[in-house]
């Protein structure tokens, strides 16, 4: 993976010391609130209900296993002994004291990480798929464009007070596993006979406004990836609405103009800066790339994973489920579920359990985790022999959990627990559809169901896009939930439709259940479940859960 | 103006508590004791009216939503450009010295006004800003130095138009 240089380790250590600086000059009076949040967010730190929360970057979702246990050791001394992680492969520290942050992000610094622009309206942390590298569906590995990226927007002066937040994230494979389309900026890379060529998405995001990207710029040649990007943050910085922070993204100003309007405004400005000095260099590329060259994959033999496989059910359903598909036969990518049941919030590792997982990567893997955006953990390359070992030990750690892509790997935010933005709680709601879901096999057989819950319309929960998607909303004071269904994520992603009024937080589980029973008995073949939404409608699962005298709120 | 910061003169930055410009709202709400020369009016008010004055303002301003373009035909009769930050969260006056820099290849003075404090000047440097009109109630040798800014600059600026990649020594 990336290993900083001087100069990486140089910006960390001076950015310790700068927002080491505000926070005494913020604690001395001598910088107001409103001078003090802007720089905070930009270091990620967030006042939330109870506390400071400090989401740190994790670059593009990638760890090493010195970085985990480092993130272990600040959930011990600094938090209450675990740490979240987050929808944009991010982990977020809850029970921060502002005192310390200097301290905790002198000990990231210690190992190449940061915490600059996780927040604020600034570039944040570029994200890609967490299977990078070693997927066997990958034309090209997108790290190195991540880490490119990740450092043209870093302290960018001119983009560090842009209308809104921007994201990017990158994917490269046959399935964007990367949320493309619902980024403000999405590119996907694609390997033809010119080379490698880009096409830029523009103007997706979730919250208020759900809205899919569109297609802004077919076949870029990849040495103009960061002009081009530099025309199009220009374009937005200019444009884009500040009146309103909730029609502050670029995707309202790319509806609002029409893509081909926006096209040509970032056309325009790209003609006066392409092939000016920005334009990347096949050294930088390569001096990137060559960081991100795996150890050498070996062939191994798999009889004994073979015979594990026959001799042990538990065991072959949690491969099926969780491992992925590696470029070498002799390897998988092992997923690891932060979704065991009710008593653990989804994407909640405890410090203990980071240290197993790291020790895991050291002893099996190659000393390298990933985050999901499902926020779950991934060991990118364990050969297959060490399967049964890897699962063994996790299991014992509360990390074994074979539910994948199944209905009760939901992708859950923090929500009114901890939110300051929250309208509902979101945690209490994803335990109970965990315990109302407790059995395997049912949902195992229920098969692949993306289930997302947010506890409000700022959607860090992803609700839009789920195949279920659970909104938490308040009405004068108390809180029901919204139901959408034939959401998808992925290179055909949609934005899922409302079923009608919301429900009680206790009725939430049933409601899920019904939609899944109507899907059950409609579905055919191996049809997914948003395919079936989309093709019998949403009125079979209406009139199936309004049916019975349901409190519902109006 | 009061309160400036400029690095127009040197790389170390100079300071004025007052120093001879006068910016105003529209040329009628000028007082008598400033030549007309020395004062730094709207754009708009530049298009209006400049030339009808013997001795022209030397300056004008601009709002941060006026296009920089439109500034083009008039930059050889003009000694400073400012631009104003209403807020010092709203950033489009970094991208207008962008394009004034390096599109409209100014060379004169570069004035940030409005809400200009000490944690954004390095930024407003980079992005060719060379006088800072800090924020009259801010001390300014405090802030300046809010000028030493970073020394990893990865991407390229108005003042230093390659990124680090092209500049960055083989250690």
């Amino acid at each position: 993976m990336y290993q900083y240089d001087f100069y990486d380790k140089a910006l960390v250590r001076e950015r310790v010391a700068q927002f080491r600086d505000q926070i005494e000059r913020y604690q001395a009076g001598k910088l107001t609130e409103e001078e003090f949040l802007p720089l905070r967010l930009q270091n990620g730190l967030y006042l939330q209900k109870h506390a400071y929360m400090l989401r740190v970057a994790i670059p593009y979702g990638t760890l090493s296993s010195k970085q985990l246990r480092t993130l272990g050791d600040i959930a011990t001394e600094f938090d209450k002994d675990y740490g979240h992680f987050t929808t944009r492969q991010n982990i977020q520290f809850n029970w921060i004291e502002l005192d310390r942050v200097p301290e905790i992000i002198e000990r990231l610094a210690d190992v190449e990480m940061h915490s600059i622009q996780t927040s604020g309206n600034t570039v944040r942390n570029v994200t890609t798929e967490a299977f990078a590298g070693v997927s066997a569906d990958e034309f090209v590995d997108p790290r190195p464009f991540a880490e490119i990226i990740r450092q043209w927007s870093t302290i960018n002066p001119e983009f560090l007070f842009l209308p809104r937040k921007f994201k990017i994230a990158v994917s490269s494979s046959v399935k964007d596993r990367a949320a493309v389309r619902t980024h403000d900026v999405g590119i996907y890379i694609n390997r033809t006979h010119g080379g490698l060529r880009l096409d830029v998405m523009v103007g997706g995001g979730l919250g208020r406004t759900p809205i899919l990207s569109q297609r802004l710029k077919e076949g870029l040649e990849w040495q103009h990836m960061l002009t081009y990007l530099e025309a199009v943050l220009r374009v937005y910085n200019r444009h884009g609405r500040r009146d309103n922070r909730y029609k502050a993204r670029i995707k309202i100003l790319v509806k609002s103009l029409g893509i081909d309007v926006f096209a040509e405004e970032v056309e325009k400005e790209w003609q006066q800066i392409k092939n000016g000095p920005s334009e990347l260099t096949a050294t930088e590329f390569q001096r990137v790339a060559e960081q991100f060259q795996s150890a050498s994959l070996v062939e191994a033999p798999t009889y004994e994973y073979e015979a594990a496989l026959a001799r042990d059910h538990t065991f072959s359903n949690w491969v099926d489920k969780n491992t992925h598909d590696h470029k070498h036969t002799s390897y998988l990518s092992v997923v690891i579920s932060t979704k065991p049941g009710p008593n653990n919030p989804p994407g909640d590792v405890t410090a203990t359990q980071m240290n197993i997982i790291a020790d895991l990567s050291e002893q099996f893997g190659d000393g390298e985790i990933r985050v999901t955006h499902e926020q779950n953990l991934v060991l990118p390359s364990v050969q297959k022999r060490h399967l049964y070992d890897v699962w063994s030990t996790l299991k014992q750690a509360d990390l074994g959990h074979s539910n994948i892509g199944l209905l009760t790997d939901m992708i859950t935010c923090p929500g009114g627990d901890y939110c300051a933005l929250a309208n509902a709680k979101s945690i209490p709601v994803a335990a109970d559809i965990q315990q109302h879901f407790s059995d395997l096999d049912y949902l195992h057989d229920i098969g692949e169901l993306d289930l997302n819950i947010s506890g409000c319309m700022n959607a860090c929960g992803h609700h839009h896009v789920g195949n279920i998607g659970i909104l938490g909303v308040d009405k004068n004071g108390s809180e029901w939930y919204q139901v959408t269904i034939g959401g998808k994520q992925g290179e055909d992603a949609r934005i899922g439709k409302v079923i009608g009024p919301s429900f009680k937080a206790a009725d939430v589980p049933q409601v899920i259940d019904k939609l899944v029973q109507v899907f059950i008995t409609h579905r055919e073949l191996e049809e997914q479940f948003s395919d079936t939404v989309q093709r019998i409608g949403i009125t079979p699962f209406k009139e199936r859960v309004y049916a019975p005298a349901m409190e519902t709120a109006e | 103006m009061n309160n400036v910061i400029s690095l127009v003169n040197s790389s170390q930055p100079e300071i004025s508590e007052h120093d001879n410009w006068h910016l105003v709202d529209a040329i009628e709400n000028s007082e008598a004791i400033w030549p007309k020369s020395m004062l730094v009016i709207p754009f708009k008010e530049w298009l209006e009216s400049a030339e009808a004055y013997a001795t022209a303002p030397k300056a004008f301003w601009l709002d941060n939503e006026t296009d920089v373009h439109l500034v083009e035909p008039w930059l050889d009769k003009i000694e400073l450009i400012a631009l104003n930050f209403p807020k010092f969260t709203d950033g489009r006056a970094y991208t207008q010295a962008v394009e004034l820099r390096t599109q409209l290849r100014w060379r004169g003075e570069l004035r940030a006004f409005g809400d200009v404090l000490r944690d954004q000047l390095t930024h407003m440097h980079r992005c060719g800003f060379n006088s800072f009109a800090v924020r009259e109630d801010k001390d300014i040798l405090d802030a300046m130095k809010g000028l030493n800014g970073i020394s990893t600059r990865y991407s390229g600026s108005a003042i230093e138009p390659e990124p680090l990649f092209r500049r960055r020594a083989v250690i």
